[in-house]
C-alpha cells in the first residue's frame, strides 16, 4: 500500500513500459487490499482515477497494451465496487462516453468478448446495484444519490443504455447476455419516463425483451421479466401498447403457461436445474457455494404478478390497429396463394397479362402494409406471428413450400417459368424506392427476417471445451494438443439387445471429435458382419492400417454409401451427419443454450448402440431436382436456374439436411431466397426487360437499361450468429473437429449471414488448419527457392509445379540479388501477377492489338477475363493454346499459394472470372461486366430474338421484319466469327456466313458460348486446377466474388495515406485548403475498396484504376466546385467522365456530403453497367 | 477540276478510289468540295496485312462503310483509308454554315478497333479547333463515341454527329471547361474566338 503514491505518480509517466507496469503493479496492490474500501479510497485519494482516465483520453486506450487496458479496466471496477465517491468522479470524467467509444469497438470491429464482458462490468458497478439489498445498502443509497442529484449523470447513463442494449442484442453467450440484461435493468430503474420512450423509439428495447423471453435460459427470462415489470410501472400507458404490438405480452403469456404447465408435471424441472448459475457473474467475491437466487417458482410468481397488475387491467380496450392488420395480412395472402395453383395452360396465354396486374398490385399491397419504413411499421413480432414469412414463401416457390411432396413434374418449363416470373416482379417490387430518402423494401424485409433469427437463439448453441480457456483472451490450446495431438473421444459400441444377426462389437474405440455415425460405419460394419471373437487380432489390424494410435472415421472420408446401420445414444437416434460428439453433447445438454464440457467427459467412455437399418435409404428427390434444373439449364442458358438459391426455392427446401422442424428454419429459407434474389437483381430484372421487350410493352432498345440496384450484401449479415461463430471458434477444440452441426450447416447454406471476417477465421481453422500453424512461431517452416528475374514466368511456372501443394511457406529471393526475406517475396508475387497482365501472351481480353505495343499490359478498364479461344484454332500470331493454358494453371498456382501463405497479388481480376473461380455459372447478362459494349449489343440482340419469337408464336405468319435500330441486319455486316477475333469461327466456314434475322439466334447464343464457356473452359480448366493441386478449390466457395478479391488483392488502400491529394487536381472554385475539399478527401480515405471503386467507376467510367493506380490516371481526377442554383444540400454530385471532372456542390457538412456522394456513386453504378 | 490533286489512293479488289481534294472554289458551291473518283484498275493488291486471304468481320463492315460513303457521300463531310491500312482512316469536315467554324476544312483521324463495329471508332480532330467539347490534343467528348456507342452507328453517323456537334457545343458538360464558360457568359466572344481560330487552323 506504501507503493500506491509513487505508482500512481508513475502513470503520468510519457514512457508505454513504465505505465505498463505501474499498472500492473496497482492491480496487485488492489488485489492485495481487496474489499478493503478505506484502502481502496485511499487509491482514489492519490488520483489514481484521474490518472488512469487521462490515459484513455483521445483514443488513448487503443495505444495502450492489452494487459494494461485491463488492468484500468478492471482497478476503476474495483474502485467503482466500493466508493460512491469513485463513481461520482467517474461520471465527472465523462466515463459513459469512453465506455461507448469502447464498446462500439470491441463489439463491432474486434468482437473481443473478455473486453466487452469487462466493460459490462464496470458499467455495473457504476450503477446501485438493485439485487443484493444484503451489507452494503448504504453504499448502494450512496451511488443512487450520486447518480440522481445530477441529472446530467442521469442523461449520461441513459445515453449508455442504447449501447448496452446493441451488445446484448448480439451477445454469443448466454453470460455476456446475462449481465447486459442485469445492467439493463439497472439502468432502466434509474431513467425517467420520458428517456425510456426514447430508448423504445430508437433501439426498440420491447422487441428486444421479446427476443430474451423467449429464451430458454431462466436467468435471462426472470431479469427481462424485472425489466419489464419496471417499464410498465414507469410509463405504463406506452410499454402497454408497444409490448402487445412486440409481443411482449405474448410471449409472457407463454412463459406463464409453460410455468403453470411445469408445476404441474413436476419431472421436467429436474432438467432445468442443470443449467450453469449466473447470478453470480458479476460480483467480485464469487462464492460458489451461495445458491442460485431464482428460487423454483420465481419466474411463475412474477409473471403472474406482472399479468395481474399491468397487462390484465385494459383488456377491454380492443387492440384494433393490431387485430386489423393481423387480418389484412392473412387475408392479403389467401388471395395471393390462390394465385399459388398453376393454371390450366390455355387460359394462361388468355388473361395472362390481367392476372400479371392483378399480381402485382397484391404484391405492392404487401409491400406497402408490412415493409414500408413510415410509421406505423409493422413489429417484427407481429410480422412473425402474422405468418408472412410463410405464405411468402409460398407465394414465390409457387406452392412448392407447402408441399412436401416432390413437385409435379410434367409441367416443368412451365412451373419454372412462374416461379422466375414471381420473383422478377418480387424483385421489381422489393428493390425499387418510392422517393429518395427511404429505404428499399428487400432491407427492411431483410432486417426484420434477421431479428426474427434472433428469436431463435436456442438453435445455435455454443459449444465451448473449457470456460477456463474462454476467459482468457488468448487461444490457449487444451491439453497443449502441441505435442499430443488431437483429443480423441472413447466410445463403446455395443450392438442393441434385440434379436440382430450382428456380432457384438463390444469394445471402446477412440473416435476423431469429427466421427459421424456414417463415417464410423465404414469402420465398423466389416467388423460386425465378420468377427470371429479373436479382440486382439483385429486391434492390432486396425492399428497397423491406420498409423499409430486409432482414432477412426473422418468426416467425408469415403464415399456416400447409403447407411445400414442405426444408432442411438441414450434411447434417442442419432443423426447420420452429426458427430458423435455433439449428438452426445446436446443429449446429455438438453434444453441449454451455452454448452460447457465437463472435463470428466473426456475420461468417460460412451456408449452407443447401433442396429442394422430396416430399409435402404431412398434418392433424396433434391438430386433428381438438380439434374433436372441442370438439363433445363443447359436449354435455356439463364445461370441463375442453377444457383443453389433457385432450386432452393424452387423445390421449397433448403439444402443440405436442416431440420425443418426447427423455428428458425422459415427464416433461413427466406433469406437464402432474398440473398439470391438480390444477388441477380440485375439477371432477373434485365430478362424481365427483355420479356417485356418482347410482348411489346417496351418499344426501343434504349429501353431495356435496369435502373434498380442491389442492397449491399453487409444487410444480411446477423451479428448475433458471427458472434456465435466467433465465440465458437475461439474454442480450443474447434480446430480439431469440435464444428457443431449448425456452423457447418449455416457456413454451407447461408454464409451471406456471417460476416467476412467470421467466415475468413472460419476458413483459415478448417481449410488448412495445418498450413496456419501457431502464430507463437515455433514451426513456421519456410521453403526458399530462388529465381531469375529474366525468366520469371518459366522459374515461377517450375516452382509452382514442385512446390505448389507443399505445406511450407515459399519464400523468393531472386538470383544475384542480396535481399531475402518477406520483401522479395512479396515482390516475387507482385512481379509474377504483372507478368501475367502483359500484352502478347493471349490470356486476357483486350489483348488483340498485339502490333501497336507488344510491351505494354493488358488494360482492362472492367477487369481482366480470359480471352475465349477456339478449339480449331490451337495458335494464332505466334502463341499456341497449350501456353496460354499453361499460364492459367501457373495462375491457378500463385492464386492458391497467395491466398495460402497470406500474399497479396496485384491483378485485377473481373468479377465474372472470380465468379467462375467460385463455380458459379455464367450467362449472357454477366458479359456487361466485363466488356459493356459487347454485352449491351448482345443483350439487346437477345431481346430481338425474343421479340421475334414471340410475334412467330402469336401471329403465325413471318410478319417479323426485324431490324436493329433501323439498321437492316445484313447492313451491320456480321459473320458468324467471334466479335474482335476474325479466326475464331463460330460455326465451321462461319467467316463466309453472315448473320440475319433467322440465324440471329444462333448467333447471340454461339458468341455467348464461346464467350463465357466453350471458348475459355480449357484456360479455366487449367486454372482450376492448379489451384486445387494447393488446397481443394470448393472451400473457398463460403465466399463471394468480392470477398476473394479482398482476399487476393488485399487491402492496399493507397487512398488512406497522404498521397491523395498529390493525384488529385483541385479546380474551378476549389483548392486543396477549401472546406469542402477536406471534407472530400477524408470522406474519401474512409471509404472501404467497393466504395472507391464505386467512386471511380461513377467518375470516370471503369470501376479499375490502371496499373499504379490514381497516379497513373490520365487525365487526372479534378475536383471541380458544382454551381448550384437552388439549395445547395438538395443537389447531388456529378461528372463528367471524359475528362475526369468530378463536380461537387460545397455542402454545408461532411455528413452530407458523405450521404449525397454514397447515394450517387451506389445508385448510379446500376445504370452503368448498360449505358 | 482543273486544281484536283489526289490526296488518298487506296486499293480495293479491283476498284481503286480516289479522293480528291479540289482545292480553292470560289463561288457559292462551297458544300461540294470533295468528289471521290472512282476508276477501275485491272491489277490488285491485297487489302489487308492483318488477315491472310480472308476478310475479317470488321474489315469487311469497314469496306461497305466506305461503299457507302462513296455511293451516298454526305454534305459536308468525307473520308476514307490514310494508306493501304484500311483500320487508319481519316476524315474531312466542313464548318458548318450557320456556325462560327463555317468555311473552314478539319481534319479529324479515325481508328477502327478489331473488335468494329462491336466497340466505337477512336475519333480526333488532327486541326486545332476551339470549342468546348473538343480539346487541345483532338480529342471529342461524344456520348455515342464512348458508352452510347452501338453497332447500328456508322461512321458517316459519327461525323454527322460531329458536325452537329460543331454547331450546337454543349457547353454544360464540356471538355474544357474555359472555353464552356464563356461560351456561356459572353457568347460573342467564344464566337469571335472560334472564328479567329477557324481562319488561323483551318482555312490554310
Amino acid at each position: 500500500m506504501e507503493a500506491a503514491p509513487g505508482l500512481c505518480a508513475l502513470l503520468q509517466s510519457t514512457d508505454k513500459t513504465m505505465i505498463d507496469s505501474a499498472v500492473s503493479c496497482l492491480v496487485l496492490v488492489s488485489y492485495g487490499a481487496s474489499g478493503s474500501a478505506k484502502h481502496m479510497e485511499k487509491l482514489y485519494e492519490l488520483n489514481a482515477v484521474e490518472a488512469m482516465m487521462r490515459l484513455m483520453e483521445n483514443n488513448g486506450w487503443k495505444s495502450l497494451s492489452d494487459d494494461t487496458l485491463s488492468g484500468i479496466l478492471g482497478l476503476l471496477k474495483d474502485l467503482a465496487s466500493v466508493s460512491a465517491r469513485v463513481a461520482k468522479s467517474l461520471f465527472e470524467l465523462n466515463i459513459c462516453d469512453f465506455l461507448k467509444q469502447m464498446i462500439t469497438y470491441y463489439t463491432l470491429s474486434h468482437s473481443d468478448h473478455n473486453k466487452v464482458q469487462m466493460l459490462i462490468e464496470l458499467i455495473y458497478y457504476l450503477m446501485p446495484p438493485l439485487e443484493r439489498c444484503d451489507h452494503r445498502t448504504e453504499l448502494i443509497i450512496a451511488k443512487k444519490n450520486v447518480i440522481i442529484e445530477e441529472s446530467r449523470y442521469v442523461e449520461q447513463v441513459a445515453s449508455i443504455l442504447t449501447f448496452i442494449i446493441q451488445v446484448a442484442k448480439s451477445a454469443a453467450l448466454s453470460s455476456i447476455c446475462y449481465s447486459c440484461v442485469v445492467v439493463i435493468r439497472n439502468i432502466v430503474e434509474l431513467s425517467t419516463p420520458s428517456s425510456l420512450v426514447e430508448v423504445q423509439k430508437t433501439v426498440n428495447i420491447s422487441s428486444l425483451l421479446a427476443v430474451w423471453l423467449a429464451r430458454k435460459n431462466r436467468h435471462i427470462i426472470f431479469q427481462t421479466l424485472n425489466i419489464s415489470k419496471t417499464l410498465l410501472k414507469k410509463h405504463q400507458k406506452f410499454f402497454f401498447e408497444t409490448f402487445i404490438k412486440e409481443g411482449v405480452k405474448h410471449a409472457i403469456d407463454t412463459i406463464l403457461a409453460q410455468e403453470k404447465d411445469a408445476k404441474s408435471n413436476h419431472k421436467q424441472r429436474g432438467k432445468n436445474l442443470q443449467e450453469s448459475c449466473l447470478c453470480f457473474d458479476l460480483d467480485l467475491d464469487t462464492s460458489t457455494d451461495d445458491a442460485c437466487r431464482i428460487e423454483k417458482g420465481a419466474i411463475l410468481k412474477l409473471s403472474e404478478d406482472i399479468k395481474k397488475n399491468f397487462l390484465v387491467k385494459e383488456t377491454a380496450k380492443p387492440h384494433h390497429r393490431f387485430g386489423c392488420d393481423f387480418k389484412s395480412i392473412k387475408e392479403l395472402f389467401s388471395r395471393l396463394n390462390g394465385h399459388a395453383e398453376p393454371p390450366p395452360a390455355k387460359e394462361q396465354n388468355l388473361n395472362r397479362s390481367e392476372k400479371d396486374q392483378e399480381l402485382c398490385k397484391q404484391l405492392s399491397d404487401f409491400s406497402r402494409q408490412l415493409l414500408s419504413d413510415e410509421l406505423p411499421s409493422t413489429s417484427t413480432f407481429e410480422f412473425v406471428q402474422s405468418g408472412s414469412v410463410k405464405h411468402l414463401a409460398g407465394y414465390l416457390s409457387n406452392g412448392a413450400y407447402f408441399n412436401s411432396n416432390i413437385r409435379n413434374c410434367q409441367d416443368f418449363l412451365g412451373e419454372l417459368k412462374e416461379v422466375k416470373n414471381r420473383l422478377q416482379k418480387f424483385t421489381h417490387l422489393a428493390l425499387t424506392v418510392r422517393n429518395q430518402s427511404s429505404v428499399k423494401p428487400l432491407g427492411i424485409l431483410v432486417e426484420k427476417l434477421i431479428d426474427a433469427l434472433h428469436v431463435c437463439y436456442d438453435s445455435f448453441p455454443v459449444i465451448l471445451a473449457d470456460e477456463q480457456h474462454t476467459r482468457e483472451s488468448t487461444m490457449i490450446p487444451l491439453r497443449d494438443s502441441g505435442t499430443e495431438g488431437p483429443v480423441d473421444l472413447y466410445i463403446k459400441f455395443s450392438r442393441s439387445s434385440t434379436k440382430e444377426e450382428l456380432d457384438n462389437y463390444n469394445s471402446v474405440l477412440p473416435v476423431y471429435l469429427s466421427s459421424t455415425p456414417e463415417s464410423i460405419e465404414e469402420v465398423l460394419w466389416p467388423e460386425i458382419c465378420r468377427r470371429t471373437g479373436n479382440e486382439s487380432a483385429y486391434k492390432e489390424a486396425t492399428q497397423e492400417a491406420n498409423g499409430s494410435r486409432t482414432p477412426v472415421g473422418l468426416r467425408n472420408g469415403g464415399g456416400r454409401k447409403s447407411s445400414r446401420l442405426k444408432f442411438s445414444y441414450k434411447g434417442t437416434h442419432l443423426q447420420s451427419s452429426t458427430t458423435f460428439f455433439e449428438s452426445i453433447l446436446r443429449s446429455m445438454h438438453e434444453g441449454q443454450t451455452d454448452i460447457q464440457i465437463d472435463p470428466s467427459f473426456w475420461d468417460k467412455d460412451h456408449k452407443i448402440v447401433y442396429r442394422r437399418r430396416n430399409k435402404s435409404k431412398k434418392i433424396s428427390s433434391q438430386s433428381s431436382y438438380n439434374t433436372q434444373l441442370s438439363r433445363v439449364h443447359e436449354k435455356l442458358g439463364i445461370s441463375l436456374i442453377k444457383d443453389p438459391f433457385f432450386s432452393t426455392i424452387f423445390t421449397g427446401k433448403l439444402p443440405g439436411d436442416l431440420d425443418e422442424s426447427d423455428p428458425s428454419y422459415n427464416f433461413l429459407f427466406m433469406l437464402k431466397v432474398l440473398e439470391g434474389l438480390n444477388r441477380f437483381s440485375y439477371h432477373l430484372s434485365m430478362d424481365e426487360r427483355l420479356c417485356k421487350f418482347s410482348e411489346g410493352y417496351l418499344q426501343a432498345l434504349d429501353d431495356l437499361m435496369v435502373t434498380i440496384s442491389p442492397i449491399p450484401r453487409d444487410q444480411f449479415v446477423s451479428s448475433l450468429l458471427t458472434n456465435k461463430l466467433e465465440q465458437q471458434m475461439q474454442d480450443s477444440l474447434f480446430g480439431d473437429g469440435l464444428i457443431p452441426s449448425w456452423c457447418i450447416h449455416l457456413v454451407e447454406t447461408c454464409p451471406f449471414l456471417l460476416s467476412f471476417e467470421a467466415r475468413w477465421k472460419y476458413f483459415c481453422l478448417t481449410a488448412h488448419c495445418s498450413f496456419m500453424t501457431d502464430k507463437n512461431g515455433s514451426s513456421t517452416e519456410t521453403k526458399k527457392y530462388r529465381v531469375i528475374r529474366s525468366k520469371i514466368l518459366e522459374c515461377a511456372a517450375s516452382m509452382f509445379n514442385k512446390h505448389g501443394s507443399d505445406t511450407k511457406f515459399i519464400e523468393v529471393e531472386f538470383g544475384g540479388e542480396a535481399g531475402t526475406g518477406r520483401g522479395p517475396t512479396f515482390e516475387f508475387y507482385t512481379t509474377v501477377s504483372h507478368e501475367l497482365q502483359k500484352m502478347g501472351l493471349g490470356m486476357w481480353r483486350g489483348d488483340i492489338t498485339s502490333q501497336e505495343n507488344k510491351a505494354g499490359f493488358v488494360h482492362a478498364p472492367f477487369g481482366l477475363f480470359p480471352q475465349p479461344w477456339s478449339s480449331a484454332n490451337t495458335s494464332s500470331r505466334g502463341i499456341s493454346l497449350s501456353d496460354v493454358v499453361q499460364k492459367f494453371k501457373l495462375l491457378g498456382h500463385l492464386v492458391a499459394r497467395s491466398v495460402l501463405d497470406g500474399r497479396v497479388l496485384d491483378i485485377p481480376l473481373s468479377k465474372a472470372f472470380y465468379k467462375l473461380m467460385l463455380e458459379h455459372e455464367l450467362d449472357i447478362y454477366d458479359i456487361p461486366s466485363f466488356d459493356p459494349e459487347l454485352g449491351k449489343t448482345v443483350i439487346e440482340f437477345q431481346a430481338l430474338v425474343k421479340r421475334k419469337k414471340f410475334l412467330e408464336e402469336r401471329t403465325s405468319n413471318l410478319a417479323a421484319d426485324l431490324s436493329y435500330k433501323n439498321v437492316r441486319f445484313e447492313d451491320l455486316c456480321l459473320d458468324f466469327t467471334l466479335p474482335g477475333n476474325p479466326e475464331y469461327e463460330l460455326v465451321p466456314g462461319g467467316s463466309e456466313k453472315m448473320v440475319t434475322p433467322d440465324n440471329l439466334e444462333e448467333y447471340v447464343s454461339s458468341v455467348a458460348d464461346a464467350t463465357l464457356k466453350s471458348g475459355i473452359s480449357n484456360q479455366i480448366e487449367a486454372f482450376k486446377a492448379g489451384i486445387n493441386e494447393v488446397f481443394a478449390l470448393k472451400t473457398l466457395q463460403l465466399f463471394s466474388e468480392d470477398e476473394m478479391e479482398r482476399i487476393l488483392c488485399g487491402e492496399q488502400d493507397s487512398w488512406a495515406s497522404n498521397k491523395l491529394e498529390d493525384h488529385i487536381c483541385f479546380d474551378h472554385g476549389y483548392d486543396a485548403n477549401s472546406p469542402p475539399i477536406i471534407s472530400f478527401l477524408e470522406i474519401l480515405r474512409e471509404f472501404g475498396r467497393e466504395d472507391q471503386r464505386a467512386f471511380m467507376h461513377f467518375t470516370t467510367g471503369s470501376p479499375q484504376l490502371p496499373l499504379g493506380g490514381l497516379a497513373s490516371l490520365d487525365p487526372k481526377l479534378t475536383i471541380v466546385r458544382k454551381q448550384c442554383d437552388g439549395k445547395v444540400d438538395d443537389e447531388l454530385p456529378s461528372v463528367n467522365t471524359c475528362r475526369h471532372f468530378f463536380k461537387l456542390p460545397p455542402y454545408s457538412s461532411k455528413e452530407i456530403m458523405r450521404q449525397k456522394l454514397k447515394y450517387a456513386i451506389k445508385e448510379g453504378l446500376g445504370s452503368f453497367q448498360l449505358s | 477540276m482543273s486544281h484536283s490533286r489526289i490526296i488518298y489512293r487506296l486499293d480495293l479488289a479491283n476498284v481503286s478510289v480516289y479522293i480528291a481534294w479540289r482545292s480553292s472554289v470560289p463561288g457559292p458551291s462551297k458544300q461540294t468540295f470533295f468528289s471521290l473518283i472512282l476508276r477501275s484498275r485491272h491489277s490488285s493488291i491485297p487489302i489487308s496485312r492483318t488477315n491472310q486471304g480472308k476478310k475479317s468481320m470488321a474489315l469487311r463492315r469497314i469496306i461497305k462503310e466506305l461503299k457507302d460513303l462513296q455511293r451516298d457521300p454526305p454534305t459536308s463531310c468525307s473520308a476514307g483509308p490514310v494508306s493501304d491500312d484500311m483500320f487508319h482512316w481519316q476524315a474531312t469536315i466542313m464548318g458548318p454554315n450557320d456556325s462560327p467554324y463555317s468555311g473552314g476544312v478539319f481534319l479529324v483521324t479515325i481508328h477502327f478497333p478489331p473488335d468494329y463495329p462491336f466497340k466505337p471508332p477512336k475519333v480526333a480532330f488532327k486541326t486545332k479547333v476551339f470549342h468546348p467539347n473538343i480539346n487541345s490534343n483532338g480529342n471529342i467528348c461524344l456520348d455515342i463515341l464512348k458508352d452510347q456507342w452501338s453497332p447500328a452507328l456508322t461512321i458517316s453517323k459519327v461525323l454527322l454527329s460531329i458536325c452537329s456537334l460543331l454547331t450546337d457545343p454543349n457547353p454544360d458538360d464540356p471538355l474544357v471547361p474555359e472555353i464552356a464558360h464563356m461560351c456561356k457568359t459572353d457568347r460573342l466572344r467564344y464566337e469571335s474566338t472560334a472564328r479567329g481560330w477557324t481562319q488561323k487552323y483551318a482555312m490554310g
